[in-house]
């Protein structure tokens, strides 16, 4: 099945980091992969519907509120690593492929099983029209010592995308690779006061590649007409060419922190203060990484800009509440979250829909501050999580979610699954 | 998925019941928020206002005679008619009652430039995102009002007689491009004639149909009007005209919002077309590599062992697989069609098998033809500018204009639409008032193993009689009978032949343009290689040597060139 060799070669592509996307960045489908900022994964955020700006989170604050890094705390993250696989429900529930392993575990290393059923299923999935994602990497290490924290991590999505209207074999990959290093600070103020607040700041610097698009039929006409299999990668890729850019955006939030666990919060992130957004450059191919991996990586910040591909900064309100139990909080660990994210987005094109698809909620339960549930509603879409916390030294999350991938709410939902694993230590 | 399980286990409900109750926005499903289909609301207004030009039905005199240039709205088309050098634009109608008709309902207003421009853009934004090209198919498959269906047919009419017209007055002109262009809109006539004539009340999306296709002949007109102007005349010359552009873009759009109207089928993904194709590619079947393979297949699959028997129910091919010593193979193969065509019909017309027979909705069976013969046509109209020889000679120019047309996606887009329009086309000529949709629904009555989806020993194969009767088949125990039955549908002189002829040509320049194989097309479908078959390299030349072969069987052979 050749159509399985396509999977394959995606995987082969994304090992080789190197992405893609088509250079045609007025074309909104890959304008919104170019300009989006980078989300690192959160299985935490994730089960609880995409909120939490006004919860405490030692490992996530650095990236979602600066705000609430002014809360002392010692963390190391060394490392964190996440892996998310999308459409679980109709491309391995449904299509029979999970009960078959359940049925037979042999098969998890049948590669011939998970050539022809796996993948196949997947790619036969992707067949519906719009933005979609095969899967998403992180991998990150970080660390935070007092008030300040810094992150280095890496980003890998397989993105798809076929134009409505297409069919199978028009489908786009759009792999993408981010690399991004974070530095936040945040600071307490009148903490010994029954209402004090957070300030705090993030700087981020994000670069971005992609290759130019290619389709399905491209994969499969190389993988046809060589007869060397090691010579695939070099005839799909060796023509693209390859745009690389970067950006630094800046995030600042606030805290105003209540008696009982109550918090409310704003965040003005993803603020572009150079160019408005990502600034590219373009390499013949992705021999200039190979061959002067240095001065291509350099090449956006020594190079004239090509083209900048905005990225629109948000406003965002949350609400928390972390009840305080008076000391059994080694029991049972309640929280609440609910944000209200793109206040900017929402004034300009105001109606009840755009309301609610900006409205993300989600509790969690902690329990022996060891096991963790949690539930939400992202936009209307249902999330579920749980985790492993083992002596703040091992932890291990999963969560299950589904997501709006299409441009109004309701158009498109694709479901995903994240493991997430941190290695560590957390105080 | 950890949750999922626990939910399972507490809930003793399965995995993918709980993955079902998880899955969908809770908010639109509550009705606290709306999906936005803005746009498609915005074409829908735009075909509910669509109405008759009044001066219509003043133009027309008791014995028929429209003149064009009486009606307002005309003056787009009189105008490309001008150009193209016809100065008489009167048009006769010869039916009495469309005559009536047209005095009584008159036609539907032809768009100027900046309506088109604005009708063109809408249907753009709509098909633009998947939930707007969903609820602009549900509204298109809407009635039209009695008024207004009854002038977009006169309409229909009207616009086959323009095409009459410019067919008889420029095909003289002995420029092969316009001469395809214009053979092209015979298929388009053709369905506007038979739509005109229907007693059916039309579909929004007809409505529409029709002022897109009249806004195509405008424009193909203008195209004619290149070469009676004096212009140069290679088809490279005339691709990259204005008019020709201007035609191209109509029919892209005519395709894609035919593709949308279709339901957007995708042929990779209608489940069993892999087993399917495994069936026919076979090794181990009986059919020797020089057996013609309408002559291996056809009667088997037809007849079982070459007889039709007859009970209180209809009649049956007599035990199909086991008395006619049908070997495993072709039984596989006639299961796998069977099971696929259930999947296919489904996904392409949307007839459900059910327990009790076939779930249908025959107007959108209708809607979904009419949108496959369009897109067909569409195709065949876009890739109409120049022979084989000049694509070949040509492909970055033919690229550079139809390149967003010629992926392999595109490819089984048209040949699904051929091969629909095709039977369904059949079935019109030898059938009087039964429609294809009709007759899958009482394949599937007759039938009830289809819903099963497998058959067991004794099941039998019931054919409808209305197919039965139309196509004579209780002779074809007779040899004789079989060939004179072949032979009426695509032998030498059948249409069908011809039409294959053209479109296989149309194949063949998509490829050139598309870079791309007929063994790419079997990839994607899951055929692979074959061996000890040769590649196909050119789809006319398979054709034609594949007609030879059943000419052969029939005893004539044809020299004909494809």
């Amino acid at each position: 099945m050749k159509k399985v060799l396509v999977i394959l070669l995606i995987v082969l592509v994304s090992a080789t980091s190197v992405f893609a996307v088509d250079f045609n960045y007025q074309d909104a489908a890959y304008l919104s992969a170019m300009g989006a900022p980078f989300t690192k994964t959160s299985a935490r955020v994730a089960a609880m519907g995409g909120a939490g700006l006004a919860v405490f989170n030692n490992q996530d604050s650095l990236y979602l509120n600066p705000a609430s890094l002014g809360g002392k705390g010692l963390v190391f993250n060394l490392p964190n690593a996440a892996f998310t696989l999308y459409n679980i429900k109709t491309g391995y529930v449904d299509s029979g492929i999970f009960d078959q392993l359940l049925d037979d575990p042999g098969k998890f290393t049948d590669t011939d099983f998970l050539m022809d059923n796996v993948l196949g299923g997947v790619l036969d999935m992707l067949g519906t029209a719009g933005r979609n994602r095969i899967a998403t990497v992180d991998a990150g290490i970080g660390f935070k010592a007092g008030r300040f924290a810094l992150g280095i991590d890496t980003q890998v999505n397989l993105n798809t995308y076929l134009p409505v209207g297409s069919g199978t074999t028009d489908i786009q990959l759009v792999p993408q690779v981010d690399v991004a290093a974070t530095a936040g600070l945040g600071f307490r103020f009148f903490r010994d006061n029954a209402i004090n607040f957070d300030v705090g700041v993030s700087a981020q610097l994000n670069i971005r590649a992609f290759m130019q698009a290619f389709d399905a039929q491209t994969l499969i006409s190389a993988f046809t007409n060589s007869e060397d299999d090691s010579n695939i990668l070099d005839s799909v890729l060796g023509g693209q060419p390859v745009a690389i850019g970067w950006a630094l955006p800046l995030s600042f939030g606030i805290n105003v922190n209540f008696p009982f666990g109550f918090t409310i919060s704003s965040t003005l992130s993803n603020v572009h203060l150079i160019k408005g957004g990502y600034n590219y450059v373009v390499q013949e191919n992705y021999e200039a990484f190979t061959d002067d991996p240095l001065h291509a990586i350099l090449s956006p910040f020594t190079e004239d800009t090509q083209f900048t591909v905005k990225s629109g900064m948000m406003l965002n309100l949350g609400f928390g509440w972390s009840p305080d139990l008076g000391g059994f909080e080694w029991i049972i660990d309640p929280t609440v979250a609910i944000d209200l994210v793109d206040i900017n987005g929402l004034v300009k094109d105001w109606s009840t829909t755009n309301l609610l698809a900006r409205v993300r909620a989600g509790v969690e339960l902690q329990l022996f501050k060891a096991f963790e549930l949690r539930a939400g509603l992202n936009g209307g879409y249902v999330s579920v999580g749980a985790g492993v916390n083992l002596f703040n030294v091992i932890h291990l999350e999963a969560s299950y979610y589904w997501n709006e991938f299409g441009d109004v709410l309701g158009e498109k939902d694709v479901d995903a699954l994240t493991i997430r694993m941190n290695i560590g230590w957390e105080r | 998925m950890l949750c999922a399980l626990i939910l399972v286990a507490l809930s003793s409900c399965s995995l993918e019941e709980a993955l079902d109750a998880m899955m969908g926005n809770k908010y639109i499903e509550m009705g606290w928020a709306e999906l936005d289909t803005s746009n498609a609301d915005n074409v829908n207004k735009a075909v509910g206002d669509m109405g008759a030009d009044e001066s219509s039905k003043n133009a027309i005199s008791d014995d028929g005679e429209l003149d064009l240039s009486q009606i307002g709205s005309m003056d787009t088309v009189n105008e490309a008619l001008k150009n193209a050098g016809i100065t008489d634009t009167t048009i006769t109608i010869s039916d009495s009652n469309l005559v009536q008709s047209i005095k009584d309902y008159g036609i539907l207003a032809a768009q100027d430039k900046d309506q088109k421009q604005d009708l063109n853009n809408s249907i753009s934004q709509a098909l633009a995102g998947s939930a707007s090209r969903e609820a602009f198919s549900n509204q298109m498959k809407e009635s039209a009002t009695a008024q207004q269906s009854a002038a977009a047919k006169n309409s229909m009419a009207v616009t086959s007689e323009i095409i009459n017209t410019v067919k008889d007055q420029l095909a003289t002109q002995e420029n092969e491009t316009v001469n395809t262009i214009l053979e092209t809109l015979t298929d388009l006539q053709n369905q506007l004639t038979e739509k005109a004539s229907s007693s059916e009340t039309l579909s929004k999306a007809e409505v529409l149909q029709v002022q897109m296709i009249t806004n195509m002949v405008t424009s193909a007109a203008n195209v004619a009007g290149l070469v009676t102007d004096g212009g140069s005349s290679s088809p490279e010359t005339i691709i990259e005209s204005n008019e020709a552009r201007e035609l191209l873009n109509d029919a892209s759009l005519l395709s894609n919002t035919s593709k949308a109207l279709s339901g957007d089928v995708d042929l990779i993904q209608v489940p069993g077309l892999t087993d399917l194709i495994s069936a026919f590619m076979d090794d181990s079947s009986s059919g020797s590599s020089s057996e013609p393979a309408a002559r291996m297949v056809m009667p088997l699959a037809v007849t079982g062992d070459g007889s039709l028997q007859k009970d209180e129910k209809g009649w049956y091919i007599d035990d199909p697989f086991y008395a006619a010593d049908v070997d495993d193979a072709v039984e596989e193969r006639i299961r796998a069609g069977i099971n696929f065509g259930r999947n296919f019909f489904e996904d392409a017309l949307g007839i459900t098998a059910t327990r009790n027979g076939a779930s249908f909705d025959p107007n959108e069976v209708r809607v979904r033809l009419s949108a496959f013969k369009a897109l067909a046509n569409a195709y065949d109209v876009m890739y109409s500018f120049g022979d084989l020889q000049a694509f070949k000679d040509n492909e970055t120019l033919y690229q550079e204009a139809l390149g967003d047309y010629s992926s392999t996606s595109k490819a089984l887009d048209y040949l699904l639409a051929i091969l629909l329009s095709s039977v369904d086309q059949v079935l019109m000529d030898k059938c009087t008032d039964y429609d294809l949709g009709q007759a899958i629904a009482d394949f599937y009555s007759l039938n009830e193993w289809i819903y099963r989806g497998y058959m067991n020993d004794g099941d039998l194969i019931y054919i409808p009689d209305e197919i039965v009767t139309a196509f004579n088949l209780t002779n074809n125990q007779d040899e004789s009978a079989m060939k004179s039955l072949v032979d009426s549908l695509i032998g030498p002189e059948s249409d069908l032949r011809d039409s294959f002829k053209t479109k296989s040509v149309t194949l063949d320049k998509m490829m050139i343009v598309g870079n791309f194989s007929v063994q790419d097309i079997l990839d994607m479908v899951g055929a692979g290689d074959v061996e000890g078959d040769e590649e196909i390299t050119s789809v006319s030349d398979w054709l034609e040597n594949a007609l030879a072969d059943l000419d052969e069987w029939l005893g004539s052979t044809s020299n004909e060139e494809v």
